[in-house]
């Protein structure tokens, strides 16, 4: 049996195609897929905006802290016996600020040429 | 839950791909496993793949890649399990006076074939393809491509022949 005879009882078949229900099947395992994967994208989204208002309060108690820390700063170029006084207060955020605040009174007095208390 | 309307699905991109391509990833599937739900599950994964990949974007795919895809997806399967041996038809005639007795002899030999040797002929006879083209698909060279289809044929003469295995 030659090559080309072969060849023609093989072409007098040809493999089957696939039932008519495999398109459908695709099409709709795709859709399926599709919502999923949007499904994941909004809870990305929700995620997301969650760490945007923590972000935001954070950001919001350091804008207080800065606040702050300038009172102070301008507190101690005017009256700087008292923020010396005031070092000593229990609470131990304003302690912090202060001790800040009377570095940069020494700083600043150093500058000027004048004691700092 | 329906987003879409089957309008909308009938029309989509990967609906359009695979009325171009759908059919004769299927065949290249069927005659690899030799099973009909294997091919069937072959095919949607490479579909589904393919949009993946694509993302929002309308999918594509060339010649060699359509069916390189679906060839990787049936010897993962492959690899990964055994499948059953069921009697699926694979042939179906072309020719008025093909017999039924003829269609089981040609498909027995083709699977009686190694994979490789059997995608070689699938390729070569059924779909047309040049030996680069099939050395594309199957990433092998030119000479193996061409070889591989020798071996076939002389496998498949031996099968056929009067004094063959299925006569």
């Amino acid at each position: 049996m030659s090559d080309d005879e072969i060849e023609r009882r093989l072409t007098r078949f040809t493999v089957m195609g696939p039932s008519q229900g495999l398109r459908r099947r695709i099409l709709e395992a795709a859709e399926r897929r599709g919502l999923r994967k949007d499904a994941v994208i909004g809870w990305l989204v929700a995620a997301a905006l969650v760490l945007c208002a923590t972000a935001g309060a954070w950001r919001s108690a350091l804008q207080v802290e800065q606040r702050l820390n300038d009172a102070l700063e301008d507190a101690q170029v005017t009256e700087r016996s008292s923020v010396a006084v005031e070092m000593f207060d229990g609470e131990e955020r304003r302690r912090i600020g202060l001790t800040y605040a009377a570095a940069i009174v020494e700083t600043r007095a150093e500058a000027e040429g004048v004691a700092p208390w | 839950m329906r987003l879409y309307s089957e309008d909308a699905l009938e029309d989509s991109p990967l609906s359009r791909l695979y009325d171009e391509w759908g059919p004769r990833l299927y065949r290249y599937a069927l005659l690899v496993l030799g099973n009909a739900a294997a091919a069937e599950d072959a095919v949607q994964e490479t579909f589904l793949h393919l949009t993946r990949v694509a993302g929002r974007r309308a999918p594509a795919m060339q010649p060699p890649y359509a069916i390189r895809a679906v060839r990787n997806q049936c010897f993962s399967m492959l690899r990964r399990r055994r499948l059953a041996l069921v009697d699926t038809p694979v042939l179906e005639a072309v020719a008025p006076d093909a017999s039924e007795e003829e269609r089981l002899m040609i498909e027995q030999a083709l699977r009686e074939l190694p994979i490789e040797q059997r995608e070689v002929v699938f390729l070569r006879t059924f779909e047309g393809c040049t030996f680069q083209e099939i050395a594309t698909v199957c990433d092998i060279s030119i000479n193996t491509a061409a070889s591989r289809y020798r071996y076939a044929l002389a496998n498949l003469r031996r099968l056929l022949s009067p004094s063959g295995e299925f006569r």
